[in-house]
């Protein structure tokens, strides 16, 4: 495959069924790379997969590696990231840096935990930091309107945080106090119940070129938290964005009418990853009719469906069809819905869908 | 015995726990709840002898209780709930025999004993197994259980000791 050339802008955006990573290419060669997904086969991350494939050196061209949340379905590999692109700086809301939330990631280390480790990789990559940085773990916040990156050599870049909100912050810390357990509580796997409104939304422009990050952003809760706090303020970019990565897989949750009438262009391009392990799975199909009587294109990174599965897969569902039922991986191989423009001009994206992505609508 | 040592929590102090700190209607990490002897058979899996498996009874497989029945594990998942229903949960397992993917299966409250239903809740722990009952010596069918993993219930000194490791890996942060 070849790389975009340096004046061009590349979104691309994985996602196995679960979890979801974004990379972008910002232009003159800088590479950003929003949370992380395995490859099924090989767990390598994605997105190492992905860049090393164009032939890029991740150890210096990847700028900026974020993790929108630190929930473990969109930091699958984050940890291998960051050992991986010695030269980026690692990017994470302002709520995951408090002592409260560090607080639970050491719940996690104590013999009391069986797997999944929901914050494990956040802490691996906490360990990866300190022992680069000689004990010391060199972490860029993200807040609302916060500019995190600003380049105006080459093709002219930036990159702004949306979110967390201040309110969404405070939020989350009384969130964390609250989750930590007191004396006489039986121990619970480490999991907050309302996570999404302190997560990482970014506004990128390349050149001419704007592109809406929306993490798992939730719409609120109130008008100082989520989407209702990046629409109602003043200091949020006037331009209009071409490109949505849509938030929360689709979910109703974290749709905001606004978001679609006053940040984004009239049938902008939105892309989205399906999640498959729960209940509900995302996009149900009223949330593809919504998204797609908003977007002018629209694209999935696979299926939403539970792929075939294999044999392996197979004999556990007959052994445990007693007891359970809907038993499978929800997982599959990650497609990917890669987007590409010339960002000194006004020329159409060309999009392609590799693997399973598909057309959402 | 569960151990925190030093290295995992970067202190100097260690944590220690019997199943004399676990309440009596409770039963120590990874003994599926069963009073058992474990011997290695031939093929290296457990065979597990019981007098009692009362979690057995969603199944109605319960044993005879003349001694001759046993339970051969050929399967082992470690589970935990992501989600509750009215009627069902859902779970996400990882094998802890053999190799295998992590699964996520929907379950029904039904398979949930009594006394294990109190413990059910997002993020409760559980273990799954699948085996076969002989008796006699031969084989006479596929039993697949789930049971839900008891807890001793954290000590004031524990979370104590997190808050201070906390406080020490929160001191290393550098946010610029």
């Amino acid at each position: 495959m070849k790389p975009p050339r340096p004046t061009e802008i590349e979104v691309s955006l994985f996602g196995p069924g679960v979890g979801e990573s974004v990379v972008a290419h910002i232009g003159n060669g800088e590479w950003m790379v929003v949370d992380s997904c395995r490859d099924r086969r090989s767990s390598v991350p994605v997105a190492l997969d992905y860049l090393r494939s164009l032939g890029i050196d991740v150890t210096s061209a990847v700028r900026f590696l974020v993790a929108t949340h630190a929930h473990s379905d969109h930091l699958a590999g984050f940890a291998s990231m960051v050992a991986e692109c010695e030269a980026a700086e690692v990017v994470v809301s302002q709520a995951l840096t408090t002592e409260e939330f560090v607080a639970l990631t050491q719940l996690e280390q104590t013999p009391f935990h069986l797997r999944p480790f929901v914050f494990g990789e956040y802490s691996e990559a906490l360990r990866v930091l300190r022992e680069r940085h000689g004990g010391r773990a060199r972490l860029r916040y993200a807040i609302q309107n916060r500019p995190l990156y600003t380049r105006t050599s080459g093709v002219s870049a930036r990159i702004i945080a949306l979110s967390p909100s201040d309110e969404a912050v405070t939020r989350a810390i009384e969130h964390f106090s609250g989750y930590f357990p007191t004396a006489g509580q039986v121990p619970r796997q480490v999991r907050t119940q309302d996570p999404n409104e302190w997560t990482v939304a970014l506004w990128v422009t390349v050149g001419r070129r704007n592109v809406i990050l929306g993490g798992d952003l939730t719409k609120g809760p109130g008008p100082a938290c989520g989407w209702n706090a990046v629409v109602a303020d003043d200091q949020t970019p006037d331009d209009d964005a071409e490109v949505f990565k849509v938030p929360h897989h689709g979910a109703p949750n974290a749709h905001h009418g606004g978001v679609w009438s006053d940040l984004l262009i009239e049938d902008p391009v939105a892309i989205l990853a399906p999640f498959r392990a729960g209940r509900t799975p995302r996009p149900s199909d009223e949330d593809v009719q919504r998204i797609c009587g908003l977007a002018g294109e629209a694209y999935l990174s696979s299926t939403k469906e539970t792929p075939q599965q294999p044999a392996s897969i197979k004999r556990d569902q007959r052994k445990l069809r007693s007891i359970a039922s809907n038993i499978g991986r929800a997982a599959g191989e990650a497609g990917q819905s890669r987007l590409r423009a010339e960002s000194t001009s006004n020329d159409n994206w060309s999009v392609e869908l590799l693997s399973h992505a598909m057309p959402l609508c | 015995m569960d151990t925190a040592t030093s290295e995992q929590l970067g202190l100097t102090t260690t944590i220690t726990r019997t199943e004399r700190d676990i309440s009596p209607n409770a039963y120590a990490d990874d003994s599926l709840g069963i009073t058992h002897t474990v011997q290695e058979d031939q093929t290296g899996d457990e065979e597990l002898s019981f007098d009692h498996v009362p979690w057995l009874e969603p199944f109605d497989v319960a044993p005879s209780g003349d001694d001759l029945t046993a339970l051969h594990v050929t399967d082992r998942w470690t589970g935990v709930v992501t989600e509750v229903g009215e009627d069902y949960f859902v779970g996400e397992l990882y094998r802890t025999s053999g190799s295998g993917e992590r699964l996520v299966a929907d379950f029904s409250h039904d398979v949930v004993t009594p006394e294990d239903k109190a413990l059910l809740e997002v993020g409760a722990w559980f273990y799954v197994i699948y085996g076969t009952l002989s008796h006699h010596g031969r084989r006479r069918s596929s039993v697949a259980s789930i049971r839900f993993r008891r807890m001793p219930a954290w000590r004031q000194s524990e979370l104590d000791l997190v808050r201070r490791s906390a406080e020490e890996q929160a001191s290393h942060i550098d946010a610029y």
